[in-house]
């Protein structure tokens, strides 16, 4: 089975958004209008794959090469990032954006040290890949870097159209702020000393460097929450847009929850003064680590805003058990693991479209199996 | 009183010390070749009485039989302590017994969290067996640790974890777990001066260039 809704592409005058969320990780494809595509972050179903935006574009014929513009990675972090290079290879005229905040000697260094085998799956690989790429592109321009790639800051515009296919289209960054310094960063940069051991970069701290979007055509306003969470610094994530006199003051009717809808991504203003009433939240699933996300209590809070509530793939804690094993494996395991879950539950695809003359907007919503709505 | 045949091979055999126990007595032994010469020829002797034996003892009921032709020999053989004896006419004796483990299973894993205080930690394992299978949140304990790693156990470690079935030398088999964590040497002074190199060098051709403001490279 094909592991995305398949059917025609969108009309020229439809906006479409596809979530897709295989348990662990998340991509984003956007179409404008006119067979123009965006593409927000990158996974694969199953490791060996090929990103799942690629598989969905081509599925739906369109021409990857001439029709994706852009390929904005919101951060580092790899599960967001799986495939973003087979995407940029494919892709060879779509622009490359990622966060100001990464534009930090700390970031470079990382990249030059993934590298090394033993940084192997660290997610900054991925970046090394990409900056590879764009090395190779640029050969021959009289202008070095003029490929990109671009470094996004709140209120820096992406994507605009100012007419045609319906309706007007931008694509607006709202994040990250100028406050934002990174701090994972300084994580990364204490992993890099002489006699520190080899580790991969494992994120701890809160994610303040992301780039959370305001997508418009038309009618129609997406806020794209990447994984932006509230640090302690009221100028950095959250309380930074909240606080931002710039930012456009219109309310989204489709909201990405951030950070897979954990708490600390969360503020009782995003959906009072970012988003219109009972919006349609979409969410994507993490189930690596101790505590999946979002956990029932998370889940309860965001429905409590009302609107429909969708997730890719769902969060049913139960159906996270692991496939069975041969019975002395599991014998053996059993003595050992005292908690043991499955990370990768399929990839679950939800499509939203609209028609971008439509006042208001009216959204169609697709769901596949194991997305769901909640 | 003579000792019985049996009696006599396990004394004789525990006195030896020899790590390879054929388990029958009336199978019969010959030197190994990589001890002492000058007990060769008297092993040789043993092996050709003790090839008799086997042939004798199938017919012979009474013990005492079986004595007068082996007594002189093993005798012998009890006064060479550490000796290695083979058996080598048996096809389940041709190699010494030692220990094995026979992996069933095998993971990579890397650590997500670490409890110190409970003494746990939760990974991320990667079958290395099957790619196509999910990876697996799994929560372990310290214990299941060698003490040595316990220094290693650090978010981003990574570690490899095998679950199988050991025989130990006496043939003894057990259910066993391993999990040992990847050790490299740590960042030398070189390779970080090559990191902040090839980082210069990936800045000045990336990053933000002074002067751009960020908004005139819409697309």
């Amino acid at each position: 089975m094909a592991p995305h809704l398949g059917g025609s592409p969108p009309g020229p005058n439809e906006l479409e958004v596809s979530l897709f969320g295989p348990g662990v990780g998340e991509s984003i494809v956007l179409h404008l209008g006119g067979g123009d595509w965006i593409v927000v972050d990158s996974c694969r179903p199953k490791s060996g794959d090929p990103p799942i935006a690629l598989s969905y574009l081509e599925a739906l014929g369109s021409p990857v090469a001439t029709a994706l513009k852009g390929l904005i990675v919101s951060h580092w972090h790899d599960d967001h990032t799986k495939g973003a290079a087979d995407i940029l290879r494919k892709a060879v005229n779509a622009k490359v954006f990622c966060s100001d905040a990464l534009n930090e000697d700390a970031f470079f260094e990382a990249i030059a040290a993934s590298e090394n085998p033993a940084m192997d799956r660290s997610g900054i690989d991925e970046f090394r890949e990409i900056f590879s790429i764009l090395r190779e592109r640029d050969r021959g321009r009289s202008h070095a870097g003029s490929v990109g790639p671009e470094w996004v800051r709140a209120n820096q515009i992406l994507y605009q159209r100012t007419e045609g296919y319906g309706a007007p289209c931008e694509i607006r960054a709202l994040s990250p702020s100028s406050g934002s310094h990174s701090l994972s960063l300084n994580e990364i940069g204490q992993l890099i000393r002489p006699g520190k051991e080899k580790r991969r970069f494992v994120s701890l701290e809160p994610n303040d460097t992301c780039v959370a979007l305001l997508v418009r055509m038309g009618s129609a306003r997406i806020l794209l929450g990447s994984d932006l969470e509230n640090g302690s610094n009221p100028k950095t994530g959250w309380k930074a847009i909240l606080e931002d006199g710039l930012r456009p003051k219109e309310k989204s009717h489709i909201y990405k929850v951030a950070h897979h809808g954990s708490e600390n991504a969360d503020d009782k203003r995003i959906w009072t003064e970012l988003l219109e009433q009972g919006p349609i939240a979409i969410i994507t699933t993490f189930a690596k680590g101790k505590k999946p996300l979002p956990s029932k209590e998370d889940l309860r809070r965001i429905k409590s805003n009302g609107g429909a509530v969708y997730c890719t793939p769902k969060p049913d804690i139960d159906a996270w058990k692991p496939s069975r094993r041969l019975g002395s494996i599991e014998r053996l395991t059993s003595r050992v693991d005292r908690k043991r879950t499955r990370i990768n539950r399929g990839m679950g695809h939800l499509r939203i479209r609209a028609k971008a003359d439509e006042t208001p907007p009216q959204f169609r919503v697709e769901v596949l199996d194991p997305a769901s709505q909640l | 009183m003579a000792l019985t045949l049996r009696k006599q091979y396990w004394k004789t055999l525990i006195s030896l010390g020899s790590k390879a126990y054929p388990l029958r007595p009336d199978i019969p032994i010959r030197p190994n070749r990589r001890t002492m010469d000058n007990l060769e020829e008297r092993f040789l002797a043993t092996s050709v009485q003790a090839a008799n034996l086997t042939e004798t003892a199938e017919k012979v009921e009474d013990d005492r039989n079986v004595e007068k032709v082996i007594e002189g020999p093993v005798n012998e053989l009890a006064q060479e302590p550490g000796e290695f004896l083979e058996n080598p006419s048996q096809e389940a004796f041709k190699k010494r017994i030692s220990r094995q483990f026979n992996v069933l299973q095998k993971w990579q894993g890397e650590v997500q969290s670490v409890e110190r205080a409970e003494k746990e930690f939760v990974a991320v394992t990667r079958d290395l067996e099957d790619e196509s299978r999910s990876d697996e949140n799994v929560t372990f304990s310290f214990d299941e640790v060698p003490k040595a790693d316990w220094s290693l156990i650090l978010p981003g470690a990574v570690f490899y974890w095998s679950v199988g079935y050991e025989q130990d030398e006496m043939g003894t088999v057990y259910g066993k777990s391993l999990v040992r964590f990847r050790r490299l040497p740590p960042w030398s002074d070189r390779e970080i001066q090559r990191i902040k190199e090839e980082a210069r060098r990936l800045k000045e051709y990336f990053g933000r260039k002074s002067g751009e403001s960020g908004t005139e490279r819409a697309l």
